[in-house]
């Protein structure tokens, strides 16, 4: 093994680290799912008829691409105290990685409706359904089908992006293996692990990706 | 919420700096990164399995984990082994690491693109692998994967923020900066979130032009 | 609504995409267990006219009305058009069926998936009876053995057949066919046709823009001609197929018959 390597300290912080991990993922998830909700208005508006709705979306899609998470983790953290709101740091961690997330997931989805047939739509409203149950019948499922790589590298990339949180004195995995450093002096065994969980929950990822598409798309 | 006018016009020379100082971390990131992802796609596609094995090994831990892991553990690591690493060293080498992984698999993706056949032809008339590689594959693959690069490269500059946790004056540390010792968190937010978002539009733009001239042959 | 109200009734109807004006005035009527069949060039406004019969496309200026009803527009106390609502308007969709040239099959759901797709969320049947129905429509079809096949699945003709049972699953009281066999292979157009001739016998009131011919003289009880925007000339289909009145008429059937993608006296 590598010069030093101590594979019993690995095992020792493993108790301390996934408890972080567990912050991580519960960080996380909360993260995906606010994306998730909020890019799908944000994509139709990003289509809107309307100039002005459209040049809001754009707006708010292109400053968040523009700019670095972690600048936008200090902006969800410092500016909302400054007109009275208080959120608690894990209220903010969950916002940003939301409002930052919703961005992105809103380009994938624009691509992924843009790309669908129009007469998709036209038929579902011929039959009399509203606007609303042709995109929630009809546009979303094909659309989350066709998109669904795109969308599980997303996800991935907020896990890895909650890293960020550990700013905010969020005790997730990566502060979690930093503190422990400092405190044994073993980085090489603390960061081994913490990579480890990273990579196993990232993998968790990938595999119920992998699931999800085969029930999506068992129609091609 | 009205911005401090004189703070700004007092902070501004200083965020101008450090923005210059980001534009260039990320442009060596960038260029090391590439040399690295081609090595890297290259050894990914080669007939001796270890070093695909290797390869694949550093792709995956690289984009398994978060930057901030990988940043923090260059740092902290190193001391370890009487490596003391100037926090901008050891930022930019972080930094490259991690595009190397990723420009890899965009760069693999545009080799294996290229057509089988081209790349016989060429090597029928006598060009060595690297004559083949450098006049006709890669001006061929530059086409597919210029507007993933350059979606890489605006990564970088945003990525490049995490530097400021290991202490290196770029923009976000300037920020955080101003932040925590004027406790004026609108000014330094806005002001560099601006500054990210023009280097991020510049890139972009940079990249579409590049682009254009690329992809010359392919327009009518 | 008593028997005379008819069916369908267009009146000076015009619709302009941005400077262009497809639609120049139509007047039209289409009385109940009516087939009318609209032929005419490419670009003529036929699916256009089609179109603003369901309010897929907004007329500019004029007034559809569907069992004496306008869609899409109420009539203000002034005469003048006001936008209907959304529910009334999905209302009024719901006895008018559409089939489009591009089948327009969501291929996420099977055959069946696809049929009881609108009985499911409009008019929010139990499953049970949705699929009943469902069963019978493409049984009606022909295709009741491929109930859970994927749109992938199935040929072009099977794919144009479930979607005339989508429509049908609706209890339309009119369909519209909006040239329905032209993406066709030639081989598949009969079954489709076939289908349709069915329909028509059954009594059901029928609007058919097409380029098959020989189903307009064969299923037609009146044929309209259109060209650049207008109804050219309309009548019984021996009438205007057989011995057009105008010009137009004549020179636009004499190239679809030169052409051969008439075609339909072999196929119907």
């Amino acid at each position: 093994m590598l010069p030093g390597f101590d594979p019993g300290i690995v095992v020792e912080s493993l108790p301390v680290l996934v408890r972080g991990a567990l912050v991580t993922l519960q960080v996380s998830a909360l993260g995906i799912l606010l994306a998730g909700v909020l890019a799908v208005p944000v994509a139709f508006a990003r289509l809107s008829a309307s100039r002005a709705v459209r040049g809001l979306a754009f707006l708010y899609v292109d400053a968040v691409r523009g700019t670095p998470l972690l600048v936008q983790l200090y902006a969800v953290f410092y500016l909302p105290p400054l007109v009275g709101i208080d959120l608690t740091p894990l209220e903010s961690a969950v916002l940003a990685l939301g409002l930052n997330g919703a961005a992105y997931t809103a380009e994938i989805l624009r691509g992924g409706i843009v790309a669908l047939p129009k007469g998709q739509v036209e038929s579902a409203r011929s039959l009399g359904m509203t606007q609303w149950q042709a995109v929630r019948r009809i546009v979303l499922p094909q659309v989350v089908g066709n998109v669904l790589p795109a969308l599980t590298n997303e996800a991935a990339s907020l896990l890895k992006g909650s890293s960020l949180i550990s700013v905010l004195a969020i005790i997730e995995l990566t502060r979690a293996g930093h503190q422990l450093v400092g405190r044994i002096l073993r980085p090489l065994e603390v960061y081994f692990a913490v990579a480890l969980l990273y990579l196993l929950v990232n993998a968790a990822i990938f595999w119920a990706s992998h699931r999800l598409e085969r029930r999506l798309v068992a129609y091609r | 919420m009205t911005l401090d006018r004189e703070l700004l016009a007092e902070i501004w020379p200083l965020f101008v700096r450090a923005s210059v100082t980001t534009a260039w971390i990320s442009a060596l990131s960038m260029a090391i990164g590439l040399v690295l992802g081609l090595l890297t796609a290259l050894a990914r596609l080669s007939p001796w399995r270890p070093l695909r094995l290797v390869a694949r090994g550093y792709v995956e831990l690289i984009r398994g984990t978060p930057l901030l892991v990988q940043v923090y553990f260059l740092y902290a690591a190193a001391p370890y082994y009487h490596l003391t690493l100037p926090p901008i060293v050891s930022g930019v080498t972080s930094l490259s690491l991690y595009v190397g992984a990723y420009a890899s698999e965009i760069l693999r993706a545009g080799i294996t693109a290229v057509h089988k056949g081209q790349i016989e032809a060429a090597r029928s008339l006598g060009m060595s692998y690297w004559q083949t590689l450098r006049r006709v594959t890669i001006p061929i693959m530059a086409a597919l994967v210029t507007p993933a690069l350059t979606n890489e490269f605006t990564g970088v500059l945003k990525w490049s923020s995490i530097l400021s946790l290991i202490t290196v004056p770029e923009l976000t540390y300037r920020a955080y900066q101003v932040i925590a010792e004027s406790y004026a968190p609108i000014e330094a937010l806005v002001l560099s979130g601006l500054m990210y978002w023009a280097l991020t539009d510049i890139v972009a733009w940079g990249g579409r032009v590049v682009e254009r001239r690329v992809t010359r042959h392919l327009s009518p | 609504m008593t028997a005379d109200v008819p069916a369908v009734k267009v009146v000076g109807l015009h619709k302009s995409f941005g400077s262009l004006e497809v639609l120049r005035g139509i007047d039209l009527e289409v009385r109940r267990g009516e087939v009318l069949c609209v032929i005419g060039p490419s670009g003529s406004g036929k699916s256009t006219l089609l179109r603003c019969i369901n309010f897929l496309e907004e007329p500019t200026r004029g007034m559809v009305y569907v069992n004496g009803e306008p869609i899409g527009f109420r009539e203000g106390p002034d005469g003048s058009r006001v936008r209907d609502s959304a529910a009334r308007l999905n209302a009024m969709r719901q006895r008018i069926g559409i089939v489009f040239q591009a089948y327009n099959l969501w291929p996420h759901r099977t055959a069946l998936g696809n049929v009881i797709e609108a009985l499911l969320v409009v008019r929010k049947l139990p499953r049970e009876r949705a699929i009943e129905i469902g069963r019978r429509q493409l049984a009606r079809v022909g295709l009741a053995e491929k109930a859970d096949q994927y749109p992938s699945r199935l040929s072009g003709g099977q794919q144009q057949r479930v979607a005339i049972a989508r429509a049908l699953a609706m209890e339309p009281e009119i369909m519209l066919f909006d040239e329905v066999t032209s993406a066709l292979d030639p081989e598949l157009v009969g079954e489709v046709l076939k289908v349709m001739r069915q329909l028509a016998a059954d009594g059901m009131t029928m609007v058919v823009v097409t380029h098959e011919m020989g189903f307009a003289r064969e299923v037609a009880d009146r044929v309209v001609f259109m060209d650049g925007g207008v109804i050219v000339e309309e009548g019984p289909p021996d009438e205007v197929l057989g011995n057009p009145r105008h010009d137009r008429t004549r020179r636009f059937l004499a190239r679809v018959l030169a052409k051969g993608d008439d075609g339909s006296s072999v196929r119907g």
